[in-house]
């Protein structure tokens, strides 16, 4: 290890968050470690410990971790996507050939997670840009909670239910 | 009223923003708010409604194609998802690669392949003919 400590992110949930040093000694919990949160540092130049940082395993890490999670999949996804479509330019069996993959009754469940992943890093980032941008945004922070939550489930269960009628 | 910069900072208190990072930053959520129209149209017309993947064939993008602007609805938001994406995998690599050269590379790996993508998605998006002339 050289260099000076590299910072970790809030990805936008407004929160101060710090560079690492114990979550390198493995002093933090496995989720701590996950998200490279350790602590946070305090005006004078010192270690707030870990068990004082914002982030230790309540709702707001986890739809931090999710978002993440999220992102990577859908991005995952369009490469394959871009793949796949570009195959139109090669002629129609080609094509026809590829997206019967995505008809199969084993893929149509992935489809339905990876709308699940759509709906879901639509909304926390609505979220994310309200806290940002909102000046009430943080004091409301847990009803957005609650209100992405029930939104996602009103915009995914009737899509998931029409998704996979097909298959049953 | 809080200029973008204070917006910024509350995010991320200890990081002075350099002009490019406060960009990448506004970036992601402008094209955010873009593409929840964008993408949850696509998602409902591609995925749930009329039958969903299920009728999706090359006739269907050819027939799809054949207009300017479905072909110009789905570039943008290939462009918007590709560099949104790109910009938000940036951020996870400079956040988990610790080791300098390790995530240079990572990083090289990235920029390349979004071009390589970018560059074959409009190609693909911009030259196809549709069969019969479209």
């Amino acid at each position: 290890m050289s260099a000076a400590p590299k910072q970790a992110r809030a990805g936008g949930e407004g929160r101060p968050i710090a560079p690492t040093s114990v979550a390198a000694s493995g002093r933090a919990p496995p989720a701590a470690r996950l998200i490279g949160i350790v602590a946070e540092v305090d005006e004078t130049g010192g270690r707030t410990p870990y068990s004082r940082t914002l982030y230790r395993g309540g709702e707001g890490m986890w739809s931090w971790i999710l978002h993440r999670v999220s992102g990577l999949a859908i991005l995952g996804f369009l490469f394959l996507h871009i793949l796949d479509t570009s195959l139109v330019a090669l002629g129609p069996e080609h094509y026809n050939n590829f997206v019967r993959i995505y008809k199969t009754t084993f893929f149509r469940p992935l489809e339905v997670v990876l709308i699940a992943a759509v709906i879901y890093h639509s909304l926390n980032g609505i979220r994310v840009i309200l806290i940002d941008f909102w000046e009430r945004g943080a004091r409301y922070e847990r009803p957005l909670a609650v209100a992405q939550t029930v939104l996602s489930l009103v915009l995914f269960l009737p899509a998931a239910v029409i998704m996979l009628r097909p298959i049953f | 009223m809080a200029t973008l910069g204070e917006v910024y900072e509350k995010s991320f208190p200890s990081r002075r923003p350099s002009p490019w990072e406060l960009r990448s930053w506004l970036f992601m959520r402008i094209s955010g708010i873009l593409m929840l129209g964008l993408l949850l149209g696509h998602v409902a017309i591609m995925h749930v409604f009329g039958g969903g993947v299920e009728r999706i064939s090359f006739e269907f993008v050819a027939a799809r194609w054949s207009g300017f602007f479905w072909r110009t609805y789905d570039w943008l938001l290939l462009v918007l998802a590709l560099l949104h994406g790109a910009i938000g995998a940036r951020i996870v690599i400079e956040d988990y690669i610790r080791r300098d050269g390790l995530r240079v590379l990572a990083r090289s790996v990235l920029y390349t392949t979004t071009f390589v993508f970018l560059a074959l998605g409009t190609i693909v998006t911009v030259t196809f003919n549709a069969p019969g002339g479209g």
